[in-house]
């Protein structure tokens, strides 16, 4: 009975044991897990629907086969082999799992050991889950964490970049400003330089030693704050008590110890369209000065001195020419008269340089009375009157019909403007040319009009003709002898009466100068 | 001889002083002449002269000296002065003109002939 009932009892178990693996069976089917069962050798004994789907190998094919054969990496997979017989458990091996379609996946596996009831090992479970999924959100994660790293890298060197950027430019405004106070306080015209707001940042070692001031006791103050120092305040009644820029020049003179002068200019230091401060400068012209008058008061002595020179030759030439000591052979006088003329040309020069040095120092002091024009005009034309037979150039006066207006005038300074302008005529005329001197007036003035048929004035040079000892070319080429002073006497004189010269040339045909005078009132 | 009028030259540059002496010799004058300001000072008061050639810039004695000291003078004031010079600058010629003279030449603007004119115009 007991057999019987055991053999009742072992087929009941039986059939509760079979029962439970197909539970177990038809469970596993939907289990999302890859499960592979191997025996001790390692050999695929079962698999179960998710392995099938994720791997491609089906049941007849794999069962049979090692598991080694599923994964990439053998020796890693032998690795899982060996420890999981120590552990019992390995969980969480990523591995590359290989499909039958040759398709690497990335999978996690974990092994656990099979044993019976008995504690013997009777297998083991492969689980493997697909992590390509996770993996590529990990690796695109990776990715995104490398490129923000990347980027903040990037970020970061920029940032050191600009910190060095900034460190350099640092550097480069801090050289910039030694080099300026360098240039500022080593330039010999006296400096102050203003703020915006007017309060002193530099003051170079000139303008202390001039203003006989400290830099280190007036910075940051206003001029207005220092005039206690009396050069200061001189410099400040100079530029009419104000810091601007006009453009002007101004003028200082300060006493200590000798007598200095000064062109004060103020200029404003600007950043494109602002104007960040202003600039004071005081240019030391003393010596300018100085040598300017010492050249005048030289040229001025040289030409006296040579003044009586020409006088002796000038009269002893007259008197021999005049047969005063003797007769003399028409060779004789023929030579000698030449010799007077060079005398004459050498006279007429040094005239010239004694007007210019005394234009120059203010002396070409004017004795004005009321003359009439047209006389002055006819007394010069006979003046000129041996030079233009000698070089056949025909003079004319357009005398007006009507009378002139009586000029208050220096009679003998404006006889020198219409005798150069009539000689120039006829010097740098063409032969058979023509000086045509006319005169008319407005209510204010009276024009004197001298027209040539000369050679004309280059038009390059034209600007320069006014200018002390300039001659144009082409007239250089006619007439060694010119002092290149006539027309700077001229615009000289001419201005000093309160009138205009001016001139329209065209090269070859001739050239018209006119001048006006002021109507006596 | 027609012309006995006596012209006292007082020039510090020799030739120019011989040039103009020998001139007016010729011209019948009688003439005199002093090298500088001091002597010609001293001259004109013992020769009394009918007029007097006077230059400006001289050693000892200058031009106007020699005519601010004639204007002390009531009889030496009278004698006429012509200036001959070697510059004419106006301030120079305003002043001898409040001094008194006669008339100015400048040297290089003039000849010894231009001179006798205007002595003959003074006398005359």
């Amino acid at each position: 009975m007991i057999g019987n009932k055991n053999k009742f009892v072992s087929r009941e178990i039986e059939e509760d044991l079979r029962n439970l693996e197909r539970y177990i069976e038809e469970l596993s089917v939907f289990l999302p897990l890859s499960v592979y069962t191997v025996n001790p050798s390692n050999i695929i004994v079962d698999t179960n629907k998710a392995a099938i789907d994720l791997t491609g190998y089906d049941e007849d094919f794999i069962i049979g086969k090692e598991i080694v054969l599923l994964f990439k990496d053998k020796e890693k997979t032998e690795e899982c082999i060996n420890q999981v017989l120590e552990k019992d458990l390995i969980k969480n091996q990523e591995m590359v799992l290989i499909t039958y379609d040759k398709k690497e996946i990335p999978v996690n596996v974990s092994v656990s050991v099979r044993k019976d009831g008995k504690n013997n090992v009777i297998g083991y479970f492969w689980a493997m889950s697909d992590i390509s999924e996770s993996k590529k959100f990990q690796e695109s994660l990776e990715k995104e964490v490398e490129e923000r790293t990347a980027d903040l890298e990037k970020a970061k060197v920029a940032l050191i970049n600009m910190l060095e950027d900034s460190q350099e430019s640092k550097e480069k405004v801090e050289e910039e400003k030694n080099k300026t106070r360098a240039a500022l306080t080593s330039i010999t015209d006296s400096l102050i330089v203003f703020d915006k707001d007017k309060r002193i940042t530099l003051i170079n070692p000139d303008a202390e030693k001039r203003l006989k001031i400290k830099e280190e006791n007036v910075l940051g103050k206003k001029i207005e704050e220092i005039l206690n120092s009396p050069n200061v305040k001189k410099l400040y009644e100079a530029l009419d008590k104000k810091i601007e820029w006009t453009g002007q020049k101004y003028e200082l003179i300060l006493e200590e110890p000798l007598k200095r002068f000064f062109d004060v200019f103020v200029t404003p230091i600007s950043s494109g369209k602002n104007v960040i401060g202003m600039i004071i400068i005081m240019h030391d012209i003393t010596r300018d000065k100085e040598i300017s008058r010492m050249k005048t008061e030289f040229v001025s002595i040289a030409a006296h001195q040579l003044r009586t020179p020409l006088s002796a030759i000038k009269w002893s030439l007259n008197m021999v020419l005049e047969g005063d000591v003797g007769r003399i052979s028409p060779e004789q006088i023929e030579l000698l008269r030449k010799t007077y003329q060079s005398n004459e040309r050498m006279i007429f020069l040094i005239n010239d340089l004694l007007n210019v040095s005394r234009i120059e120092e203010g002396r070409f002091v004017y004795s004005q009375d009321s003359h009439s024009i047209e006389e002055i005009i006819k007394e010069t034309m006979e003046v000129s009157r041996g030079l233009s037979n000698e070089k056949k150039i025909k003079i004319i006066f357009e005398k007006p019909k009507e009378e002139l207006p009586k000029i208050k005038v220096d009679k003998e300074k404006i006889g020198i403007v219409v005798q150069n302008l009539i000689d120039n005529g006829i010097r740098f005329n063409k032969v058979g040319g023509m000086v045509t001197i006319s005169v008319k007036y407005d209510k204010l003035y009276v024009y004197v009009t001298i027209k040539d048929t000369g050679v004309g004035i280059p038009d390059l040079e034209q600007e320069r003709i006014f200018t002390k000892f300039f001659r144009a070319n082409n007239v250089v080429k006619l007439d060694v002898e010119g002092s290149g002073l006539g027309l700077f006497i001229c615009k000289n004189i001419v201005e000093a009466h309160g009138g205009k010269i001016w001139f329209e040339s065209e090269k070859n045909k001739g050239t018209t100068f006119t001048f006006t005078l002021p109507i006596e009132k | 001889m027609k012309n006995m009028k006596k012209i006292l030259i007082i020039e510090d540059e020799e030739i120019l002083l011989d040039l103009i002496q020998r001139r007016l010799l010729q011209e019948g004058y009688q003439v005199i002449v002093a090298k500088d300001g001091e002597e010609g000072l001293r001259k004109l008061k013992e020769e009394k002269p009918d007029l007097i050639l006077l230059d400006i810039i001289m050693p000892k004695m200058g031009g106007f000296e020699v005519m601010e000291e004639m204007n002390k003078d009531k009889d030496l004031k009278k004698i006429p002065i012509i200036i001959i010079s070697n510059s004419g600058q106006p301030v120079e010629l305003s002043r001898a003109k409040e001094l008194g003279i006669k008339d100015w030449l400048i040297k290089t603007d003039f000849s010894p002939s231009d001179v006798v004119e205007k002595v003959k115009k003074q006398l005359n």
